[in-house]
């Protein structure tokens, strides 16, 4: 809030307490800021949209192109060619016509035969080196690398616990997801039940990094309120 | 006794609010300082920073606004000093998340350099490219050549002005980025398969501390350099940039006392809802 003027920091400070009043309770000071907040973003949105991509991107090269095509097809005339590709995203809009509903499914099924294509690069590409990373040594060397055939750094008691531990959990878990068939057979009961004390463990972690960010977010604001416009502390 | 301890189950939320806003208020009024210990995913992104060759420059997709600031500002904070720290030219980009985020890390910059770099000149050692959308086709359109993706920089220069932006005019494509260093509440995972796995640029992360269990198993396959956690990476990032505990001043240093604070007044909360959940039930049976 450095340099900002003092009736920034004032506005700000409404603004922020009430939408913290909600705490106290629900009221109208906080539904109407939360609409003006709303409308705010979405119309921030709107004109960086068209100023950063679509007007460069897609909006002056297709204007540049039919300005080429009038001055008879000089060079830079393919431009042109982008009005397909608004065409094309304007197809989207028959989604609100009953009657022309089938114009937008051609759009749909481009979109969706790209996307299964490239998810399916995506997946193998982001998943293949976590599998690979799974199978680890029970005995390591300090750089995770394994004691026959590894590298020259010393054995580490702390490194193989540490991967007995990992792959002891992956195991567990996936035994857990295993719904095909009754855990009767006491290993598999077992094993199981440990799996859902380590995915317990797991949520715990991820409740724990939940209030650490709620917390952010808050003392953010304390931080604004108390600093810029209360003055108070300031370390 | 069982009876009086039951009720600590139905204490009223607002005394726990406010509970909350006098501990995380006290360290901003009275100067407390706490020791920071740093953790492997911070120290391998500040090492791998350290090593940057001077002919590349560093990528920070910083796709983050109000909402995440109190984690988000301080782990871009820190990472530029170092960069300026460094004299390492950086690259200011929002993909997909938030437009506001360009704006954002403007803010941030400004204050740096008037604070600290006053000598550091926009197109010499940063540059700042703006919103763009498109997902993992802009990730792939930045990485095979950055000037099909952006035509402008947020100022309005070409990218091909070499006047305004003689920095731009090294870098053309993925080749010439050491690392990508993606900032935002939940940084798209798009940046490992589309860019790493493609091209073996190396990602690093700065997330909201929510979303980091997600990520950590990037870590443990190499397929993220380094992350920086909530307010507790940016912190700890402050400590490696400033061993002498006077001299850090970051966002993340400002915050963490306060949440250790409030993460006392949570775990009081959870020990006293525990003692009033076995004292009701004690009583019931």
């Amino acid at each position: 809030m450095e340099g900002a003027e003092v009736w920034q920091i004032w506005l700000a400070a409404i603004v922020t307490l009430g939408i913290y009043s909600y705490l106290i309770s629900d009221n109208k000071l906080y539904r109407l800021l939360l609409n003006v907040m709303i409308g705010l973003g979405v119309g921030y949105n709107f004109i960086i949209m068209w100023k950063q991509v679509l007007a460069p991107l897609w909006w002056e090269p297709m204007t540049r192109g039919f300005a080429a095509v009038f001055n008879g097809f000089a060079p830079g005339s393919a431009g042109a060619l982008w009005v397909l590709v608004g065409l094309l995203g304007t197809l989207w809009y028959f989604q609100f016509s009953r009657k022309y509903l089938w114009l937008s499914r051609i759009v749909i099924g481009m979109t969706l035969g790209a996307g299964a294509g490239v998810v399916f690069k995506q997946q193998l590409l982001m998943n293949i080196p976590q599998i690979t990373d799974s199978f680890r040594p029970f005995i390591a060397r300090a750089d995770g690398t394994p004691l026959v055939g590894g590298s020259a750094a010393p054995l580490s008691l702390w490194m193989s616990l540490n991967n007995i531990i990992f792959v002891g959990t992956i195991v567990c878990v996936m035994v857990y997801f295993f719904f095909s068939f009754e855990h009767k057979w006491a290993p598999v009961r077992h094993t199981a039940r440990l799996g859902r004390w380590l995915l317990m463990i797991s949520f715990g972690a991820f409740f724990g990094n939940t209030v650490m960010t709620r917390m952010a977010v808050f003392l953010e604001r304390l931080q604004f309120l108390l600093r810029d416009w209360l003055h108070v502390g300031g370390f | 006794m069982a009876e009086w301890l039951s009720k600590l189950q139905t204490i009223d939320r607002r005394w726990i609010y406010l509970s909350i806003w006098i501990a995380c208020a006290l360290p901003f009024v009275v100067n407390i300082k706490l020791p920071v210990y740093v953790s492997p995913e911070t120290r391998r992104l500040y090492d791998f920073i350290e090593q940057c060759p001077p002919d590349k420059v560093v990528m920070v997709d910083s796709a983050w606004d109000a909402g995440s600031q109190g984690e988000n500002w301080g782990q871009v904070e820190v990472v530029f000093e170092h960069l300026f720290r460094k004299r390492i030219p950086f690259i200011v980009t929002a993909v997909e998340v938030t437009p506001l985020g360009p704006q954002f890390a403007d803010k941030v910059i400004e204050k740096l350099v008037r604070e600290k770099f006053p000598d550091r000149k926009y197109g010499v050692d940063w540059v700042n490219l703006g919103y763009t959308k498109g997902g993992w086709q802009a990730m792939q359109q930045i990485a095979k050549d950055i000037r099909q993706q952006y035509r402008k920089d947020s100022r309005g220069y070409s990218l091909d002005d070499a006047e305004k932006l003689p920095l731009m005019q090294r870098v053309r494509n993925i080749e010439d980025i050491y690392l990508i260093y993606s900032v935002t509440y939940s940084p798209l995972e798009d940046w490992i398969p589309f860019v790493h796995g493609m091209y073996g640029t190396p990602i690093a992360f700065g997330c909201a501390g929510i979303q980091s269990t997600t990520y950590y198993r990037y870590l443990l396959s190499r397929q993220l350099v380094g992350m920086l956690v909530g307010v507790r990476g940016a912190a700890e990032y402050d400590a490696l940039l400033h061993p002498d505990l006077r001299d850090r001043n970051s966002m993340g240093t400002k915050l963490i006392v306060p949440q250790a604070f409030g993460h006392l007044v949570i775990i009081v909360a959870v020990v006293l809802g525990n003692v009033g959940y076995f004292a009701a039930r004690r009583r019931r049976s």
